[in-house]
């Protein structure tokens, strides 16, 4: 049912409790009577009800990162030690995933269906980007650009994606930095839950020649895919690094293409 | 322990209170007080660290919700953290359940699963939850900020039409007009 703008106005006072008592009693007569009404008062609780859930979602997104910034704080590991054990390949990152400062990314921590484990393998390696901050370039690149970068970089661990896009959007590339804008500025629109902004950076920034920065740009990517229902175009992306035992994310990878497919 | 904030609220009454305008202050503390506890239970219990993990965020979501739209009510009996953490157990009980009987396998003896009607319920409804924050990133930009503006961060419209600096009427308009095209893309069966 297509609603009038009257229509919409009056169901949002009747769910916001704001008509009268006769108005109430009135409305709730045509809703017993009408199911297409009906139907409609339910979509829209609906909806209010989803976004209202995000609210709640991002203040306990903050409480969780302020909980492991605390507990990062105290030295207290937050994981058990069998986690960190073995540190190689995937394995690291999944420790190191579990100590770095978690950000804003647990939207999809709830949800169940098949996406579920392309967004907990998210969550799972989205925080730990020190390693490819380590190898920005020190040479050729001024020193404002690369204050900025390692600003935004701060403000990316810290969640602040949307500062992060501001400070990255209008900095001028150069070949030293492309990448690495295309990058940071992708993983941040990923993270604000804005994967078609995030897509076409995030291929720009695979064709970078360094090995560690193309490997977390195609995972990432294909993630992306898969946030934005791109089944067709993260599955081959997957394949290819499921497929790659030198890749840090071929399990990752295997577990995903198994609930998408 | 800094990870643990003090509790700042002299009763359960004004936690609760405050988990209902979504204090951050309240938030941390729940978070904190409850999710240690929780995830020490969830490993001895079949479940891995991302499981504790995921079974809080819905545990906690589904509580947090209910509080919000009156479904959970303040009782005198049950302290509210005990409450939140009961919330994120039935959560786990309720998946290990379920598959359990996808695997034909017994539950261990200890598990009871005797009430798990309303945790389906809610666990229901994070998906529709889930369906209208995937719509919700189907729109375009301005539609998303009005929307978010109005119903996730509760800015009154007029404030909303002084950031955009137009009328309040055109605001209005707008909020019709993108919460119908959110709307749209939710499936029709709903």
């Amino acid at each position: 049912m297509k609603l009038t703008q009257a229509q919409f106005e009056l169901i949002e006072a009747y769910l916001n409790h704001e008509l009268s008592e006769t108005d109430r009693l009135s409305f709730e007569r045509d809703l017993q009577a009408e199911d297409e009404l009906r139907s409609a008062v339910d979509r829209q609780r609906e909806m209010r009800l989803g976004l209202q859930a995000v609210g709640i979602q991002r203040a306990l997104e903050r409480a969780k990162t302020q909980y492991k910034e605390n507990a990062l704080a105290d030295g207290a590991a937050t994981k058990p030690a069998a986690r960190v054990l073995p540190l190689n390949g995937l394995r690291y990152w999944a420790a190191a995933a579990s100590v770095v400062v978690v950000l804003g990314v647990g939207y999809y921590a709830y949800q169940q269906t098949a996406s579920r484990q392309a967004d907990l393998a998210y969550t799972e390696t989205f925080t730990d980007n020190d390693e490819v901050m380590k190898n920005f370039p020190s040479e050729h690149v001024s020193t404002q650009t690369r204050t900025t970068f390692f600003e935004a970089f701060k403000n990316y661990k810290a969640g602040n994606y949307d500062r992060v896009i501001g400070q990255l959007k209008t900095l001028p590339a150069d070949k030293q930095t492309i990448h690495y804008k295309n990058y940071l500025l992708g993983l941040s629109y990923l993270a604000n839950r804005q994967p078609t902004e995030a897509i076409p950076l995030l291929d720009k920034a695979r064709q970078t020649a360094l090995p560690e920065l193309h490997q977390k740009t195609e995972w990432f990517l294909a993630l992306a895919y898969v946030k934005n229902n791109q089944k067709e175009r993260a599955l081959p992306l997957l394949k290819r690094i499921s497929s790659d035992q030198a890749h840090p994310f071929q399990s990752l990878a295997q577990r995903v293409i198994r609930k998408i497919q | 322990m800094a990870s643990r904030p003090l509790l700042i609220y002299k009763t359960d009454h004004e936690f609760y209170e405050a988990l209902s305008r979504r204090d951050e202050r309240a938030y941390q503390f729940l978070y904190a007080d409850v999710f240690p506890r929780f995830r020490h239970w969830i490993l001895t219990n079949s479940g891995s660290e991302m499981d504790a993990e995921d079974a809080f965020q819905k545990g906690l979501m589904n509580f947090l919700l209910n509080i919000e739209t009156g479904k959970y009510q303040l009782q005198e009996s049950a302290r509210i953290t005990t409450v939140a953490f009961e919330y994120c157990k039935r959560v786990w009980l309720t998946e290990l359940k379920s598959a359990r009987m996808r695997n034909h396998g017994p539950m261990p003896d200890h598990i009871d699963t005797a009430d798990s009607a309303d945790v389906v319920n809610d666990l229901e409804r994070l998906d529709v939850v889930k369906t209208v924050q995937q719509a919700l990133q189907q729109l375009k930009e301005d539609c998303r900020k009005v929307l978010e503006w109005f119903y996730v961060d509760e800015i009154p419209l007029r404030e909303i039409a002084e950031r955009l600096g137009m009328k309040e009427e055109s605001v209005k308009s707008k909020r019709y007009q993108c919460a119908e095209k959110l709307k749209g893309f939710l499936p029709s069966n709903r």
